[in-house]
């Protein structure tokens, strides 16, 4: 390395070795102000309250909670919580989404109207305020205990949607509804929210990937015989897929990081009970909102490793 | 049968045939296709047609459009227009004083002005002046609604209301702009600290849920401030709503970078211009032009993202709708709750759909 | 056998300074060996023909020659500048382009920018001319390629052949002492390749020192001095038009010529 070349690079090594300084005395100066900060206000530091007993209830938990477990079970039922919308809602999205992608490029006039109908509406309109609708507007219209509508063994009113459980019925009880696996409200509107919002960008995005298969495709099927659904289903959509996936994959992950306005409606997942309830009983912010932030960072690798397998799956299936 | 033709007289071109069939029954054909299209649509545009019916019926023959509090509107028959109408001016700016309103009319008035500017340049035009526009707005607003000096003093946190989500959109397309540019720039950077501080920052904000960022602002980021400062809520707000989306500005902004042709930054340098020329003159003019449809679709989520600010306590339009639907003038049928939020519905809807065409309008002309 | 090749006298005696020296310039992709043990010198007021199989490393030589790749050992002398392997500087290349022009296969025109205003970047923000002196230096250059009547389009208004045109005059514009030109004629139609070979042409016969890049073989023998033949990075052969096309020495030549010249 000659006198010109470290001449013409020497900047380069100051201006990146005062942006270290930079960097370390703000981070120095955060953290010290954050000592002080909590020194006053007689918190404690780390992870240890995981151990405590949280002492409050879940309204709904996959795992066994109650006022006795331990901060970290709450932890868990949380994450649960949220995998579980994000499952439900990430498959009602697709299901929509094919159907309306279809929709938008069908011959049929009403059909492609409807869609488009779908998409422009329920694009524009704030997520939040769509979730907020569902919860308080639509699911207010539904009648109380005594008057619960019945389909089957389901019972649906307003505090929930209740499913039985192998022999186990839900039957009204008093005010209250006994038996069954309850759904609740909450769930429900955030899923519906979810779903019909992102199943609109979804519905773009397949349509797009629709789009991108070649017309010679489609001639191609019509040569040997196939038109129709079946050259939809056996030519276009495996073609549309591989060239959707990765946005698609984008999309998953913008669905699970919306799924935290469950803190708006105080349906109990990672936003709700560790950025919400444990972060104010234990008025340990900075670690509840870190786990908040590595909670929610763990759920979109894991959507981007499970999109990653799919597409390589997909490109393995292919011919050329 | 000849092997050889030769042309001597050349075909000139004649007038199309007029269509075999008549009008009516090519529609019937397109419009009946196959037994289940047919039945699929008929089912649709019955479904349309009850839904209209009844939505009209809700929210304009039995809608109650006059009235000071929930006796106005008894049951859940017709819409509430009535609290719409009545706390206009909440929705409208919030708690902002009275006597001050013409600074709330003066900006509001000089964006519809700015925004009717905008629409009607034509789209291939230079998208520079328009975004110093956007940046030089919110600044220019900020000083006129908060005031200090010859100007009476307002506190930040009266702004409330249509006006919030004006300010705090148009702040945060300000700030998101430049920071998000020079992030870009910044992760295409020789220096690889550089690169590698740009990379963890956009890839940062792109794996946290915005409302933890909200969250974050709201409740942690004062521990971290020394003692005695003191960052209202609004403004705290503002920043972490401006750093989230400068994070996808600058994903948007990679991407207009990346479309410029790397056989036009050799050939800049063949012509001898130095690197700052060469991204003055070749590369950003074209970079940011192929990005100003994305970046009207960043500002149309930032319409719809104001809306969170309501769940961390900053009065919105939709929080000033919920306020007032638990205000005691009208707290009680539900009805009244969702008229508010039908009306909310169709504003966004209004917004939003202009924006995202104009976005398309954009995106077709380049 | 390398060294002797290079000192095979070149048409124009009078031009015995060299303007481009390369001295065992070797580069490597990665591991892969791009340019091997590379020894020529042009003089001022030559023609240099560069021609030999895809991937044998033609465009990566001329590419080598104005900086735009760098070399990992050897040395390059060009219009006066020196520089060694380990000494790349982004000044260097800076100053090199400023007295080398280039013409590349795929236009590389400015595509948000007047055809005027193509002309003109390079000598107003690159040599600070002003802008009345860079426009009229412009317009000269366009009347030279024939292509006046366009100065206020934009480049996607022209066809192939015009671009090419346009980026030719933009080359000449910014006064250089070498034009290297790379496949020029290689993405257009084969209509307007005519168009783009005859303002070559003319360049040539105005004295200007060329070394291009090219399959255009009528080409080579019409206006070069000296063709190169490269094949797997090296130079193979250097010879004068006719001894190149009648009389290759090398095998590897004449069975490029045999495979190119019978189709």
């Amino acid at each position: 390395m000659t006198r010109a070349v470290l001449r013409e690079r020497l900047p380069g090594y100051v201006v990146q070795a005062l942006l270290v300084a930079l960097v370390a005395w703000l981070v120095s100066a955060a953290v010290a102000n954050f000592r002080a900060n909590m020194h006053a206000l007689g918190v404690s530091a780390g992870f240890g309250f995981l151990h405590a007993q949280a002492g409050f209830q879940i309204a709904q938990s996959l795992v066994p909670f109650g006022p006795a477990s331990p901060y970290l079970d709450a932890v868990i039922a949380a994450a649960l919580n949220t995998l579980l919308v994000v499952a439900v809602a990430s498959v009602l999205a697709t299901i929509i989404a094919l159907f309306v992608a279809f929709g938008r490029l069908a011959p049929h006039p009403i059909v492609r109207g409807a869609s488009t109908l779908y998409v422009e509406v329920f694009r524009n309109v704030p997520l939040l305020l769509q979730i907020l609708f569902w919860y308080f507007s639509a699911i207010a219209l539904l009648p109380g205990v005594a008057d619960s509508l019945q389909f089957g063994g389901i019972l649906l009113n307003n505090r929930g949607l209740f499913v039985p459980s192998g022999a186990d019925r839900p039957h009204v009880d008093g005010f209250d509804v006994a038996g069954g696996i309850a759904i609740l409200p909450e769930l429900m509107a955030l899923t519906l929210g979810l779903a019909i919002y992102n199943g609109t960008f979804l519905a773009e995005i397949f349509r797009a990937g629709i789009l991108s298969v070649p017309k010679g495709q489609i001639e191609a099927a019509t040569t040997v015989g196939l038109s129709g659904a079946r050259a939809a289903l056996l030519i276009v959509l495996p073609q549309a897929l591989r060239v959707a996936l990765p946005a698609a994959g984008g999309q998953y992950q913008t669905l699970a990081k919306a799924s935290s306005l469950a803190a708006a409606i105080g349906y109990p997942d990672i936003m709700q009970i560790v950025g919400g309830t444990i972060a104010s009983q234990t008025s340990q912010a900075l670690e509840a909102m870190a786990l908040v932030v590595a909670l929610y960072a763990a759920i979109n690798l894991c959507i981007a490793l499970v999109v990653g397998v799919a597409n390589r799956w997909l490109l393995s299936r292919a011919p050329g | 049968m000849t092997s050889r033709f030769v042309r001597d007289a050349p075909i000139d071109a004649r007038a199309a045939p007029v269509a075999a069939i008549a009008w009516p029954w090519r529609g019937r054909r397109a419009r009946f296709a196959t037994p289940a299209t047919s039945a699929l649509s008929l089912l649709l545009l019955a479904l349309c047609a009850f839904v209209c019916v009844r939505f009209v019926d809700w929210a304009i023959v039995r809608a109650h459009w006059l009235g000071q509090s929930s006796a106005a509107c008894p049951g859940d028959d017709g819409a509430c227009w009535a609290f719409v109408i009545a706390r206009w001016k909440p929705w409208l700016v919030g708690n902002y004083p009275v006597g001050q309103m013409w600074r709330a009319w003066t900006c509001f008035a000089t964006f519809a002005l700015f925004w009717i500017w905008v629409v009607r340049r034509p789209p291939a035009g230079r998208p520079g002046p328009v975004l110093v526009g956007f940046v030089l707005l919110p600044i220019a607003f900020l000083i006129l609604l908060v005031g200090g000096g010859p100007l009476p003093l307002v506190a930040p946190t009266q702004i409330g209301g249509l006006l919030l989500t004006l300010v705090v959109t148009l702040a945060t397309f300000a700030t998101a702009l430049p920071i998000g540019l020079a992030i870009a720039l910044g992760r295409r950077s020789q220096w690889p600290l550089v690169r590698a501080l740009c990379a963890m920052f956009v890839e940062g904000m792109r794996a946290v849920p915005l409302l933890a960022v909200l969250f974050i602002a709201a409740t942690l980021l004062p521990l971290f401030l020394p003692r005695g400062i003191d960052v209202d809520l609004f403004t705290r707000a503002v920043i972490a709503f401006a750093l989230f989306n400068a994070a996808m500005a600058a994903e948007v902004f990679r991407g207009g970078l990346q479309a410029v042709g790397r056989g036009q930054i050799e050939a800049a340098t063949t012509v001898g211009l130095s690197h700052f020329a060469t991204l003055r003159l070749i590369v950003l003019p074209q970079a940011i032009r192929a990005a100003v449809p994305a970046l009207v679709n960043i500002m149309i989520a930032v319409i719809k993202e104001t809306t969170l600010l309501s769940v961390i306590g900053v009065n919105d339009l939709l929080g000033a709708v919920e306020i007032g639907a638990k205000s005691p003038d009208w707290v009680g049928e539900s009805n009244i709750l969702t008229s508010g939020y039908v009306f909310l519905a169709l504003a966004y809807l209004a917004v939003c759909y202009g924006l995202s065409r104009y976005s398309r309008r954009l995106e077709l002309s380049s | 056998m390398a060294k002797s090749m290079a000192k095979v006298a070149s048409k124009r005696t009078g031009g015995d300074v060299p303007i481009v020296r390369m001295r065992a310039i070797n580069k490597w992709y990665g591991d892969y060996h791009a340019l091997r043990d590379i020894d020529v010198v042009v003089d001022t007021g030559e023609r240099i023909v560069v021609c030999g199989p895809s991937g044998s490393g033609k465009s990566t030589l001329v590419r080598t020659i104005n900086l735009l790749e760098p070399f990992e050992q050897g040395r390059l002398h060009v219009c006066g500048i020196d520089v060694a392997a380990d000494a790349i500087t982004r000044a260097a290349r800076l100053a090199v382009n400023r007295c080398v022009g280039m013409v590349f296969q795929q236009f590389n025109l400015f595509p948000h920018m007047s055809v005027l205003a193509n002309l003109t970047v390079g000598p107003v923000f690159g040599r600070g001319m002003r802008r009345a002196e860079a426009h009229d230096l412009a317009m000269h250059y366009l009347a030279r390629v024939g292509l006046t009547d366009h100065a206020n389009k934009r480049p996607a208004e022209l066809s192939g052949g015009q671009q090419q045109r346009v980026a030719i005059a933009r080359a000449l514009c910014t006064r250089p002492q070498l034009v290297l030109f790379d496949e020029p004629t290689a993405a257009l139609d084969p209509e307007m390749v005519n168009e783009v070979l005859q303002t070559m042409e003319s360049l040539a016969a105005d004295g200007m020192t060329m070394i291009v890049v090219t399959h255009e073989m009528g080409f080579a023998r019409r206006v070069a001095d000296r063709a190169v033949f490269m094949d797997q990075g090296q130079i193979i052969e250097i010879a004068r038009p006719d001894d190149f096309f009648e009389r290759p020495q090398s095998r590897r030549l004449a069975s490029f010529l045999g495979r190119i010249l019978t189709h």
